[in-house]
């Protein structure tokens, strides 16, 4: 594996050269360099994937115990007895205009009387 | 060489990173080259080609093998060097402006590669064009349309009326010919 890389950074360097585009120098770490930044990047991406499910974890878990603490606390305690509580139902009250219409002429005064009376 | 590049990028996407350290070998010297022409900075011109390869790797999902590797390689390059140029230009400026009001700039130092952590490839080149120069015709021609003009194994067999099968076998003696002369430069240096 190792020397079929170095046989590929060969052929490479004798390419660049053969084709008369090649730089003076080249680092012997240039490869590994960006390797170790790719690892890196790589463990950063996983640890960070992580780190999102533990706050998800985290943040689902603090509800629950929010909810519950909840539940407990604000709930009043009601006490049932086994007594019956007597309802004494009221009659409906109403109330009552007296209207007096006002009289017409034609009508006679007995049955305006005997109207004012209903 | 494009079937080449393909199976090692279907590797890499497959998962196996380690794989495209063949990948960042091959085009190695052609990238760093090409930043260099923006640069003028063998520094920079690394550092440049270092973000060439990892925006390459971010983004190997989306390349369709419709053209070669290396012409998308070198889009990207070529983009970076002028991202850089450009990112130069306003720390320039920013100078410009730090240095009229009086403040000292500090300029950033940049350590130079020693010889002992670089390939000396001007000197390479020198061992591999005596070498090249010194190969039989028929390797020459080989190697010529493959390494130099970029022909797939298919098109020199047809170019030069010869089965693909000896045009692997003069492919791989001329390769070993160079890798010699190579070898012998002393890459150790």
């Amino acid at each position: 594996m190792s020397d079929n890389i170095e046989k590929t950074e060969l052929v490479g360097i004798i390419k660049s050269i053969l084709k008369n585009d090649y730089p003076k120098y080249i680092s012997k770490d240039f490869s590994k360099k960006i390797m170790s930044k790719i690892y890196a990047s790589k463990n950063v991406k996983s640890n960070s994937f992580f780190n999102y499910g533990i706050r998800i974890a985290s943040a689902v878990s603090f509800a629950f115990i929010t909810l519950f603490l909840i539940q407990n606390t604000m709930h009043e305690n009601i006490e049932y007895s086994k007594s019956n509580i007597d309802e004494k139902i009221m009659s409906p009250t109403k109330n009552v205009i007296n209207e007096i219409d006002t009289c017409d002429d034609n009508i006679t005064k007995k049955e305006q009387d005997v109207s004012k009376c209903r | 060489m494009m079937d080449d590049d393909k199976s090692i990028i279907d590797l890499v996407l497959s998962g196996d990173d380690s794989k495209y350290e063949i990948i960042i070998k091959k085009y190695q010297p052609r990238i760093i080259s090409l930043c260099y022409r923006y640069t003028k900075n063998i520094t920079d011109a690394e550092d440049v080609a270092q973000d060439v390869f990892l925006k390459a790797y971010n983004s190997l999902d989306k390349f369709r093998f419709e053209s070669k590797f290396y012409s998308w390689l070198h889009r990207i390059a070529v983009n970076c060097s002028l991202n850089y140029i450009n990112s130069k230009e306003k720390i320039k400026e920013k100078e410009t402006i730090s240095e009229n009001n009086g403040l000292n700039v500090v300029e950033s130092i940049k350590t130079e590669d020693t010889p002992f952590n670089s390939y000396n490839v001007g000197k390479m080149a020198k061992n591999i064009e005596n070498a090249y120069n010194n190969l039989p015709e028929d390797l020459k021609l080989v190697i010529k349309l493959c390494d130099i003009d970029d022909l797939s194994y298919d098109e020199i067999a047809k170019s030069i009326n010869m089965p693909i099968g000896t045009v692997r076998s003069k492919l791989h003696r001329a390769r070993e010919i160079l890798l010699k002369a190579l070898k012998t430069t002393d890459k150790y240096e």
